[in-house]
């Protein structure tokens, strides 16, 4: 949900009335001529989003490694029994090597295909890594 | 001893680091990084990833506050701290400004908090 403001114009400054509280629940739309023209979130909204802004403009990871992490994922179950903690490596769809370290997998593979996204994991039950650092926001 | 950083508050045990990719030693770059205890793997902010030209290798499940959980990739780097250079460390990805540190690599090292005097003592074992 959201709420409207119609602008007028009154020389050159425009009122807004910003409750905080409310900012907390909804965005703002600012319309002109009864045409939206921009919005008003909180500032943490703000925050956040840049946040994502930025997260969003890395480099985009390649589809072929996305779908090579699925084909993982995929066949994880049927590589527990046949090489289980082995470290292999799958590219475009197939699995290329495998190893008993991540070193020697890793160097092999990209003396081989060179330095470029080649999915690479452990057949191993997935863990979850534990980040739970808090920032607390001030603005 | 290292003063902390300022740049978060309270103020936190922070050191400049330098960071290459493991597979070109010409991308490398120095950046700020905060020890973080309670992260079970290091972190390196987009930027770097970026600059540094690094490939993602695998994906892994991170949980945090609340114990939401994302899959991020991950990447391999080479870093270098106190003089000290790991080669190969396995990095997350992460929205922030600085280096998150996590115990991953700072179980290498024999690190020393001194809150009150708001210095840390980091060295190789």
């Amino acid at each position: 949900m959201e709420r409207h403001l119609e602008l007028r114009e009154t020389r050159e400054w425009y009122q807004v009335g910003i409750d905080a509280a409310e900012l907390e629940r909804e965005p703002i739309v600012l319309e002109k001529d009864g045409a939206p023209v921009a919005a008003v979130i909180s500032f943490e909204e703000f925050r956040a989003y840049q946040e994502w802004k930025t997260f969003s403009t890395r480099r985009q990871i390649p589809q072929y490694f996305t779908q090579d992490k699925e084909l993982f994922r995929e066949w994880l179950p049927k590589l527990l029994e046949t090489h289980r903690n082995k470290w292999i490596a799958i590219y475009h769809g197939e699995m290329i090597d495998e190893a008993d370290t991540s070193t020697e997998l890793t160097r092999r593979v990209y003396d081989k295909y060179g330095y470029h996204a080649i999915y690479m994991d452990q057949v191993t039950e997935p863990r979850v890594y534990r980040m739970p650092s808090i920032r607390v926001v001030r603005p | 001893m290292i003063p902390y950083s300022p740049l978060l508050s309270p103020p936190a045990p922070m050191l400049n680091i330098i960071c290459r990719n493991p597979y070109d030693a010409t991308k490398q770059t120095e950046h700020i990084a905060q020890l973080d205890t309670g992260c079970d793997i290091t972190a390196l902010p987009s930027e770097l990833i970026s600059k540094l030209e690094l490939e993602p290798k695998r994906a892994i499940g991170i949980a945090g506050l609340a114990n939401q959980s994302a899959e991020v990739s991950l990447y391999e780097v080479q870093i270098e701290i106190v003089g000290v250079r790991m080669d190969y460390v396995e990095v997350i990805e992460w929205a922030g400004n600085e280096i998150l540190l996590g115990r991953d690599v700072l179980n290498e090292f024999y690190i020393i908090l001194d809150g009150q005097m708001r210095q840390f003592e980091m060295r190789a074992m």
